[in-house]
This record gives structure tokens, C-alpha cells and sequence, in this order.
């Protein structure tokens, strides 16, 4: 099962989308529901994953994510899902996943894959790779909460910028 | 010609035959009876002091037992469902299994006693009357003929007197008195050692409790009856009273329908009033007894039914999941068989749902199935095969459901799963069918399996989401009759 929480290895930089043309970090937090995932991708400006990106919307619901034997794919907002990003191009993401030998030993299970902006074609694909941190178990409930409190105040940004 | 006529013979011969079939199956069948043994009845009621008689008057007559057996035997007589077999003369009768041979060798080995009695050879005097008295229990001569018997011990306890074994005679004289109490002497006959003697054991003998088994045992009277193909045996007896006048009892040893291998005894006990008394008594008895025509002979089939069990539901239509769920429960029900081929049922169900391997259900929840109804069902010894029809109601607690992943990690949440994602069933009405057997392990208790399939044509929500259950139940059950 692909649920629990990804982080990605090495910093990733996609071209054209404002905020993330910059090294982030990308930590994915999957559901899996027999062929279907859901989730929420989050971008963090250091590889310990404990500073949002304060420069983008944080916070990303995974869109049609299907798995499909040993591959997976899902696709999110490139501005996120913050208020005002709506309808912004979607980040497309094609991994392969090994499921682990020992169901709980699941340190080393590995999603390996690209991401690539809706349209950009292959030369926009960026190849990643994801480690599964935390397993679904290990999921709480503020993990299932999308993105700071404060970027839902009452003057929300017109774009997915965070300001 | 001849040959239509041959052919016209051999048809008249057919409608003949065919014909005659209903006459020979329309033979007036005997009605079915009970066989009732009527034996020799006794008098308990010695006075020790009137034991012997005046030897200038005509000994004294006790006509009243036989009068009340000859009462007996006319009421038994009277009921036409009693084959009354009357062996209550005191006379050597025939009887199965050569009992009636034995019975001569009874009779030879009292004479021998006698002779070698007055032949003063006590010894083989004593050898000979008790291998009588011997041969005469297994001969039953001693319920049957019990005068003979009755000389046996006489003699057995004069006998005894003269070998100066008083003890043994005492037993032996009150033995006599036993088989035969209506017997008196003349006074002077015998010497007065022995008419001490007699005087003695009828003296021990009033004491004593009347003997109202003349067999002894129930297990003997059970063996008379069996050897004479026999349904009951009726004795009548008379003593006296402690608290003064004079009582009738009847005993009426019966084989037991519920246990063959015993024998019930039915007990009667009231003041004697003459023949009437007796009259009385017999006619109580046939009054309850279990006559060929109150026998219920009907085979009784239990009328209702109760059990419980494991239940399995899944819906063969669900649109609200993709895989679909189980449902796992309990499950009661009750059949009531109003006719034969007839029955109502009802049937409680409580299910609790498993999560399908999809996660489309939200949630666990239990749900509530109620069932009512008509069917055909046959019942035989082994058990019962049902078809039942009905009316069918399903509560759903709790069901929500969904394709959508996002409302099953925040189904709470109306921004990321609105309502109309959610299906959410909770009333469903319907018919059900099911199709079941009962097999019995025992009298009562049995198995139970049974399958069926419900289709709901009302609902709170959409059915299309959520039709057509099929079931499958095991479980045990009682049956009541």
C-alpha cells in the first residue's frame, strides 16, 4: 500500500512555475484507496522538511491519483490549493514503487518517477525520487490538514504566491 | 368369431378381477382392541378365630369373591374395544410355551408330596412339594391356579412341623395363606399342634400387608403379559379395612406405552359396597384407559420453530461500493406451521457490515433486517424443507459511502467532499424469497440452513445504489410440538 508520507531525496526545481524554479523540497502525503490515491503535497525550503516554503502555496491536493500495478501516478495544482490558486496548470507526477519485502519494513521502499508541468513535454520532466518517512500508522491528524491557518485568513492572496 | 368372443371373455374376466378388488378391500376390518387377563381374585380377610369350622356344620362358602370376579369379567366383557382372555376360574388353562404341561408336573408333585407325606417319608415329602412349588412359579400356577400352590405350602408346613422346623413351617403355612386366604378347616382334623400352627401363620398373615402383586415383581407381571401377548392385567382383592368394614382394591398391571420394557400399575382403592363396588372400580379404570379409540394415532409433526444462527448478506447490486461489502451477523427466526404444507415465518437479522477492500464505506456501520411472511413447507420425521415468501425491511445504520478518495480521508470536510458524492442509503423495502431445510439431530433440536435473495423496490435514497441481498444462514434450532 502507498500511504504515509513521502520526502524527496534531493531538492527539486521545475521551470516555469514561479516559486518552485528555485530548489524546494517536496514531501507528499498519500492515501491509497484500492486503485485510487489521495493527498496532499507540501513544499518545504530545507531538506529536514521543518520550513514551509514561505514563497508558495504549501499546500497541494493530490488530483486523480491512480496506481496501477507497480507504478502510480497523480497530478497537483502547480500554484496549489490555496485560496486563489484554483485553476492554476497541474504538476503531473509518474513514479514506480517496489513494495517492501516485510510489510512494516518499510524504510527503503522508494518512489522513483518524474514531474513535469501539464504540457511541458519531456524535456520539462524532472526525475525524483521519493522515501517513505513515515508510514500511515505513523499519520496524524494534522497531517491530513492542508497548509498554515493563516493563509486562510480573511484577506486571502490573489495568487498562489504566499505573501 | 371365436376369437372376438375370446377376446370379449378375456375383457369380462379383466372387469371381473378389477371389480372384485374394491369387494375383497371393502372386508369388514376388526376393530383393534386391548387383551386384558383377568385373574383369580382373594380374600384377605381372615378372622383367625373363625379359621376352623365345626366339623357338625357344612363348611363355610365365600361366595363373594367369585361374585365380584364374575362382575369384573362382565364389565371388561361389556367394552368392545377389551379382548378380555378370563382366567380367573382357578383352573389349569392353557397357556402358551407348554406352561400348561408344567402345570401337570406341578399337579404330579403335590399327589407325590402328599403320598410320601402320609408315607411319612418327610423328606423327599419336602423335596418333591418344593420343586412343585418351583415349577409352579414358572408356570405362573401360582397366579393362575393358586389353590394348588396353595396345597403345596400346606403340606410343605405340615411337613416341616413333623421334622420339628417350625420356623420353616410357619413360613410355609403363611405362604398357604398367601395363594389362598379364603381357606378354613375343620376343626379337629388336624392335631392340635398343627391347628396351633395354622393358627398362628393366619394370625402372622392378617398382620401382614396384603400382597397386591400377586406376581411379586413388576418384571414377572411384565413376562406373564409378554408370554400371553397381553396389554394389561386386571386383580381384585379384598381385605379388611383397620379402621373397620371392608375394601376393594383392583390393581390393574399394564404394559407402558411410553417404555415397553416397564409396567405401570394403576391402583384402586375403595370401600366395599358389594359387586357394585367392583363394577365401580373396573369401569374407572376403562374410563381412562388408553383404548385403541383414544389412542392418538396420529403422527404428530412439530408445529413450530425456532432458530438461530450465522448469517451472511451481500448485495448483488451495489453501486455504492465497487467491490462490494459483507455483511456478517446474527440472525433469529420463527416458522409456524398453520396447515400442513403451510407456514408463516419471521425472521430477525442484525448484520455488521466489513470494510471492502476499496474503502468506498466511509465507515463501519450495523444494519437491522426484518423479514415476514407465507410459505410452503414439508415436514417429514427428518426434518423440514421451506420456501418462504415476504415482505422485507433493511435499516441501514450509518451507510455512507463513496468512489471519491477525498471523502474517504476527509468525509467530513463539505469543501473537499460534498454531499452528493456520498451515497447514504438507510431504509430499504422490499420482497425476499428463501429456500431452507431443517434436518433434525434429535427429537426436537435440528440444523439449519437456509439461502435467499431480497429485492427492495422502496428506499430513502436512489436503489439503484443498493438492491437485490442475497443471504445464507447456519445455525441450530428448536422445534415445538
Amino acid at each position: 500500500m502507498i500511504s504515509g508520507i513521502y520526502q524527496s531525496d534531493l531538492p527539486v526545481v521545475i521551470d516555469g512555475v514561479p516559486g518552485l524554479d528555485t530548489p524546494r523540497y517536496f514531501e507528499m502525503m498519500l492515501a491509497q484507496f484500492g486503485p485510487d490515491i489521495t493527498g496532499i503535497v507540501r513544499v518545504y525550503d530545507d531538506a529536514d522538511f521543518l520550513v514551509p516554503s514561505s514563497e508558495v502555496c504549501p499546500c497541494r491536493f493530490v488530483e486523480n491519483g491512480k496506481v496501477e500495478s507497480s507504478s502510480m501516478a497523480l497530478s497537483f495544482r502547480s500554484h496549489g490549493d490555496c485560496p486563489g490558486s484554483s485553476g492554476t496548470p497541474l504538476i503531473i507526477g509518474r513514479f514506480t514503487f517496489k513494495e517492501p519485502v516485510v510489510v512494516d519494513d518499510e524504510a527503503g521502499e522508494l518512489l522513483s518517477g518524474t514531474l513535469e508541468l501539464q504540457d511541458a513535454g519531456e524535456p520539462g520532466q524532472v526525475d525524483v525520487t521519493f522515501r517513505r518517512a513515515r508510514t500511515w500508522r505513523q499519520v496524524g491528524e494534522a497531517d491530513l490538514k492542508c497548509g498554515d491557518p493563516l493563509l486562510y485568513a480573511d484577506d486571502p492572496p490573489e495568487t498562489g504566491d504566499a505573501g | 368369431m371365436t376369437c372376438r368372443a375370446a377376446f370379449v371373455g378375456i375383457l369380462v374376466c379383466l372387469a371381473g378381477l378389477i371389480t372384485a378388488v374394491p369387494v375383497t378391500g371393502s372386508e369388514v376390518v376388526r376393530p383393534a382392541s386391548k387383551k386384558v387377563i383377568l385373574i383369580p381374585g382373594r380374600d384377605f380377610r381372615i378372622d383367625p378365630d373363625k379359621l376352623f369350622f365345626d366339623p357338625s356344620e357344612p363348611p363355610p362358602r365365600l361366595q363373594e369373591m367369585p361374585q365380584l370376579i364374575r362382575e369384573a369379567s362382565a364389565v371388561l366383557a361389556a367394552e368392545p374395544e377389551i379382548e378380555l382372555v378370563d382366567l380367573s376360574s382357578g383352573q389349569p388353562v392353557s397357556a402358551p410355551q407348554g406352561t400348561a404341561s408344567r402345570h401337570l408336573v406341578v399337579m404330579g408333585m403335590l399327589h407325590l408330596g402328599i403320598e410320601r407325606y402320609r408315607d411319612i417319608r418327610l423328606p423327599e415329602a419336602i423335596s418333591s412339594l418344593e420343586d412343585g412349588i418351583s415349577a409352579a412359579l414358572a408356570s405362573d400356577s401360582d397366579v393362575l391356579v393358586p389353590a394348588v400352590v396353595s396345597d403345596l405350602y400346606l403340606y410343605l408346613g405340615l411337613s416341616r412341623l413333623e421334622t420339628s422346623e417350625p420356623d420353616l413351617a410357619h413360613i410355609a403355612l403363611k405362604q398357604m395363606f398367601g395363594h389362598m386366604p379364603e381357606r378354613r378347616f375343620r376343626q379337629g382334623w388336624f392335631p392340635a399342634r398343627e391347628e396351633r400352627a395354622l393358627r398362628a401363620a393366619a394370625l402372622d398373615f392378617v398382620k401382614s400387608p396384603a400382597r397386591e402383586n400377586p406376581f411379586e415383581s413388576t418384571e414377572r407381571a411384565l413376562g406373564f403379559l409378554r408370554e400371553r401377548g397381553a396389554d394389561a392385567l386386571v386383580y381384585v382383592f379384598l381385605e379388611s379395612d383397620p379402621e373397620g368394614g371392608d375394601r376393594l382394591e383392583t390393581r390393574v398391571f399394564e404394559v407402558s406405552r411410553k417404555d415397553a420394557g416397564s409396567v405401570e400399575v394403576m391402583r384402586d382403592s375403595r370401600p366395599y359396597r358389594g359387586v357394585e363396588s367392583v363394577s365401580m372400580a373396573i369401569s374407572s379404570w376403562l374410563a381412562c384407559a388408553d383404548l385403541p379409540s383414544r389412542t392418538d394415532t396420529l403422527k404428530r409433526l412439530p408445529r413450530v420453530f425456532l432458530d438461530t444462527g450465522f448469517s451472511y448478506s451481500m448485495f448483488a447490486q451495489d453501486n455504492s461500493t465497487r467491490t462490494g461489502f459483507h455483511n456478517i451477523g446474527l440472525s433469529i427466526g420463527t416458522a409456524y406451521q398453520i396447515q400442513p404444507g403451510l407456514d408463516t415465518f419471521l425472521r430477525l437479522s442484525f448484520y455488521q457490515a466489513r470494510e471492502d477492500s476499496y474503502g468506498d464505506l466511509l465507515d463501519d456501520f450495523f444494519s437491522f433486517r426484518a423479514s415476514i411472511g407465507v410459505g410452503y413447507s414439508a415436514v417429514f420425521n427428518w426434518g423440514r424443507v421451506f420456501t418462504h415468501f415476504g415482505f422485507e425491511m433493511d435499516y441501514l445504520s450509518g451507510f455512507k459511502s463513496s468512489t471519491e478518495p477525498r471523502c474517504k480521508l476527509w468525509p467530513d470536510d463539505p469543501d473537499l467532499c460534498p454531499s452528493s458524492q456520498v451515497t447514504e442509503p438507510s431504509f430499504l423495502f422490499g420482497a425476499v424469497g428463501l429456500l431452507g431445510v431443517n434436518v433434525f439431530v434429535s427429537r426436537s433440536v435440528f440444523v439449519m440452513v437456509q439461502a435467499g435473495i431480497s429485492g427492495y423496490f422502496v428506499s430513502n435514497s436512489a436503489l439503484v445504489d443498493l438492491n437485490f441481498p442475497f443471504v445464507v444462514e447456519f445455525g441450530f434450532g428448536y422445534a415445538f410440538f
